[in-house]
């Protein structure tokens, strides 16, 4: 629905892009650290705050397409190519979870992000423990709590970019669409 | 974007992380040995209750010490499973996603190299 071609406008593009941009830095910037969480699958998820802010700005399957090429991207630029489908099931997961959370009404963005986290380490561990051994669910309350830990972290940098019209514009991101 | 934080908010998140922890009153086996797989495959398995160093043929050297087990060694970019620590009890596992290593504690008793 939002794929289709004559939706693709310029500005679209042009902003799709910057986002992009954006997200594959924070990703660079995520790897450089010199702290890094000791469980694997659990990152702090900077790059989630673009991933979010697409979600709501434009729709799911934006949101989704968005996401799975972020993870692509990420994976080539860094060189991590053996974590990518780790990266991309997680991912999957998480946007369509936090899709889902975010038509239900009874949520806020709060619920979003940090389900969006745990679910990005849920479909982790699904990879690990097809591709390598089912006993990574033993580490699930370990990643369950940082990454609910992470998601709430990663909610405050989005509702300080909620407050500029630059980033959500008050009528919705519809004028977005527009060219 | 201007939407206030609900109490639905935290009894959804309490839940989510509930369901995480579920998986810690899963019943617990006392853990006898270490088995090594790369790439989901058993390439060692040690008895716990014999200090030994495996290593492996991409460099990765693990230690298995006091009961304990840990990656010492690893050649991989991020050096998570070296982070990671000991392990010890049955179900415990180090992974090393990079050179796809998981390094598991089991209950049963078998020693020796496999494959
Ligand atoms: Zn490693």
């Amino acid at each position: 629905m939002v794929l289709s071609v004559n939706k693709l406008s310029p500005r679209k593009i042009a902003r799709m892009g910057l986002l992009m941009a954006a997200a594959l830095i924070l990703s660079w910037v995520e790897a450089v650290l010199p702290f890094q969480i000791p469980i694997p699958g659990v990152k702090l998820g900077f790059a989630n705050i673009i991933t979010l802010v697409v979600l709501y700005q434009y729709s799911f399957p934006t949101a989704l397409l968005f996401g799975i090429l972020r993870v692509l991207l990420s994976s080539l630029f860094l060189g991590r190519l053996s974590g990518v489908l780790f990266g991309l099931c997680g991912t999957l997961l998480s946007v369509c979870g936090m899709a889902f959370l975010k038509r239900c009404r009874c949520f806020s963005s709060l619920s979003v992000s940090a389900a969006g986290a745990i679910l990005h380490g849920v479909g982790q561990l699904t990879v690990a423990s097809v591709l390598l051994t089912p006993s990574v669910w033993t580490m699930l309350p370990l990643m369950g709590i940082s990454s609910a830990f992470c998601g709430i972290i990663t909610w405050i940098p989005l509702k300080i970019l909620g407050r500029y019209e630059v980033v959500f514009p008050s009528d919705g991101g519809k004028s977005l669409n527009k060219d | 974007m201007r939407e206030k934080v609900k109490i639905w908010d935290f009894v959804l998140i309490a839940i989510l992380v509930a369901l995480c922890l579920s998986v810690w009153f899963l019943p617990k086996e006392q853990g006898n040995t270490v088995s090594i797989s790369v790439d989901g495959t058993v390439v060692a398995v040690k008895n716990l209750d014999q200090d030994a160093v495996v290593d492996l043929s991409d460099g990765t050297q693990v230690l298995v010490e006091n009961r304990t087990v840990r990656v010492v060694h690893s050649t991989c970019p991020d050096h998570l499973c070296e982070q990671m620590g000991k392990i010890s009890a049955c179900g415990q596992v180090i992974l090393c996603v990079p050179n796809r290593i998981s390094v598991e504690i089991r209950g049963e008793g078998v020693d020796g190299l496999v494959g």
